[in-house]
């Protein structure tokens, strides 16, 4: 089996007492699309920093092409292209000067990398416009043209869309899918937008105060996505009990949205039916329905782990 | 190596502190211009070494400690505020190297005021009756050599501005420093322990101005501390600090 391209083994970081990131594993495989999902705060800037070295963990190992990150192993790192939570550019230079300074940062003695990145990123008109006049969207973009300007084999991006309007979101979750597709860039993309993930992904990993929730292929995932039934009934409380006693229903839950959810496997609906009508219960919908990934979050991130 | 001088080269494109390099030159130079300006006359010649010694000491004692404080705080501290640093660090060049780098560049920085201020006072000079007659090329050496020694002198102080940007990520409290080194520096002048404090130390070995306690060996050995200890400070904590920022 070919080496993974990122591999994390009990990342920790401790700040006195307090463990933002605990026991993380992680791994990325060639042509791996990662959705590093967590809300704010979770640890996944913490975790993306101590994968490039700009953090040392408490305890804990990563390895990036095989290579320990660390003292002495930058050099791995010329294979890593990364925006880390905002990029920064030096205001007093030009868009095509950022990226030249970076070129020579990285050793690249190939100065037609910048016109590629910068066509790539659709920022060559741009290029002599200095980079403190840019929008959010547009330094998000320098950034990436920056990123993959050494022909990096690994792509990290920290929220790459913060800050963006919807347009601006589209704008670069294309623009990460185009460069999976033509340059078989593996992608890691942090984020704490749900739908964000779900349509870029093909690995996730949910991370939670610190804490690696699960972690599975998005095809994996959306096959947990529990069924249900749900039923819309004029008395919650009493059509709870009667599913748990009279039909042994052990998962039974009272939505905020307004509906009965029935988590179980083997729902008989006719069933649940015929006992609520029976017992006097107004039973005004029952239909068949499918969790939503953000549902599935939701659940995690309340449970604190994974579950069935 | 090459390429991190170069890249740390390229950041000064357009900064503004070219505007502050260049007021810090030509400002002292200016004011020693116009003192010299009032009192001529066509019967005195220019007095070359006053001339170039005056601006010296208005550099040694207020100019330099100030600004070049703050240009290194710049220097080391903008990749924390333009928020650049995990670029520069996530590149395949160590810390210490990316360090290194900075310090080779603070040297043609300092270098460029220190030059600039001296040619402004030689260029300056000639506006004077009977300067030609008086410039010699034993003056002009000597009193090169005296800029160059405040500059050798100054350059020793970096590291201390470098490693205050440095722990606060900021260059205003390396600005801080400067002025702060200013004004101790005028007190401590005044006293036996000059050559003890590095900011009144460089004043010393470069103007003279207190000849009864002016120990080159103890004023060079305030400078090699000044020097070496915070560039050892800074290679520990530097190499070893998370970053959080940028």
């Amino acid at each position: 089996m070919a080496q993974p391209v990122l591999q994390v083994q009990g990342l920790c970081k401790h700040y006195k007492g307090v463990k933002a990131v605990d026991g993380v594993d992680m791994q990325l495989n060639q042509g791996d699309i990662y959705g590093f999902l967590g809300q704010n705060g979770a640890g996944k800037t913490t975790t993306i920093r101590m994968m490039m070295g700009l953090i040392r963990p408490s305890s804990g190992t990563v390895k990036l092409f095989g290579e320990s990150v660390g003292e002495g192993s930058n050099a791995v790192l010329r294979k890593v292209g990364s925006v880390i939570e905002y990029p920064g550019f030096y205001p007093n230079l030009t868009a095509i000067e950022n990226l030249n300074l970076h070129r020579r940062l990285m050793c690249i003695q190939d100065k037609n990398a910048m016109e590629e990145a910068l066509h790539t990123t659709g920022l060559w008109d741009a290029r002599n416009r200095k980079a403190s006049n840019f929008s959010l969207g547009m330094k998000q973009r320098l950034g990436i043209a920056r990123a993959i300007l050494h022909g990096p084999e690994l792509l990290i991006l920290d929220e790459p869309t913060n800050g963006l309007d919807p347009m601006g979101i589209k704008e670069i979750r294309l623009l990460i899918q185009d460069l999976a597709q033509k340059r078989k860039i593996t992608i890691l993309v942090s984020s704490h937008i749900l739908s964000e993930v779900e349509q870029l992904a093909t690995k996730v990993g949910i991370i939670h105060r610190g804490v690696m929730l699960e972690e599975s292929t998005m095809t994996a995932l959306k096959h947990k996505n529990r069924q249900y039934i749900g039923l819309q009934v004029d008395d919650f409380s009493k059509s709870q009990d009667l599913l748990r006693d009279e039909l042994g229903i052990r998962d039974v839950r009272m939505e905020d949205d307004g509906w009965l959810r029935v988590y179980d496997d083997g729902q008989q609906p006719g069933e649940m039916n015929r006992l609520l009508v029976r017992e006097g219960i107004e039973v005004s919908s029952l239909v068949a329905m499918k969790d939503s990934l953000e549902d599935y979050f939701v659940r995690l991130v309340e449970g604190g782990g994974a579950r069935g | 190596m090459v390429d991190l001088i170069a890249c740390e080269w390229m950041k000064w494109k357009r900064s503004r502190m070219l505007w502050l390099m260049l007021l810090g030159a030509v400002l002292p130079a200016l004011l020693v211009f116009l003192v010299e300006l009032n009192g001529a006359s066509d019967s005195k010649s220019l007095d070359w070494v006053n001339y170039f010694e005056t601006n010296l000491q208005i550099m040694a004692m207020l100019m330099c400690p100030a600004l070049f404080s703050l240009l290194i705080g710049y220097l080391f501290a903008r990749e924390f505020q333009e928020r650049t640093v995990n670029n520069m660090l996530t590149g395949p060049h160590s810390r210490l190297r990316v360090l290194t780098a900075k310090f080779i560049i603070a040297f043609p920085v300092l270098l460029a005021v220190m030059l600039l201020t001296f040619l402004l006072m030689l260029g300056t000079g000639f506006f004077f009756h009977g300067a030609g007659d008086t410039l010699t090329m034993s003056i002009l050496g000597k009193e090169a050599g005296k800029y160059a020694l405040l500059l050798m002198l100054q350059y020793a102080l970096t590291p201390i501005s470098a490693a205050v940007a440095l722990l606060w990520r900021s260059y205003i409290p390396a600005m801080g420093l400067g002025i702060f080194a200013v004004i101790s520096e005028l007190t401590i002048m005044q006293s036996k322990y000059i050559m003890y404090y590095p900011w009144s130390a460089t004043l010393n070995l470069a103007t003279n101005m207190s000849p009864g306690h002016n120990s080159a060996s103890i004023g060079y050995s305030t400078m090699a501390l000044a020097f070496v200890v915070p560039l050892v400070f800074i290679a520990f904590y530097f190499r070893r600090a998370d970053v959080h920022s940028g």
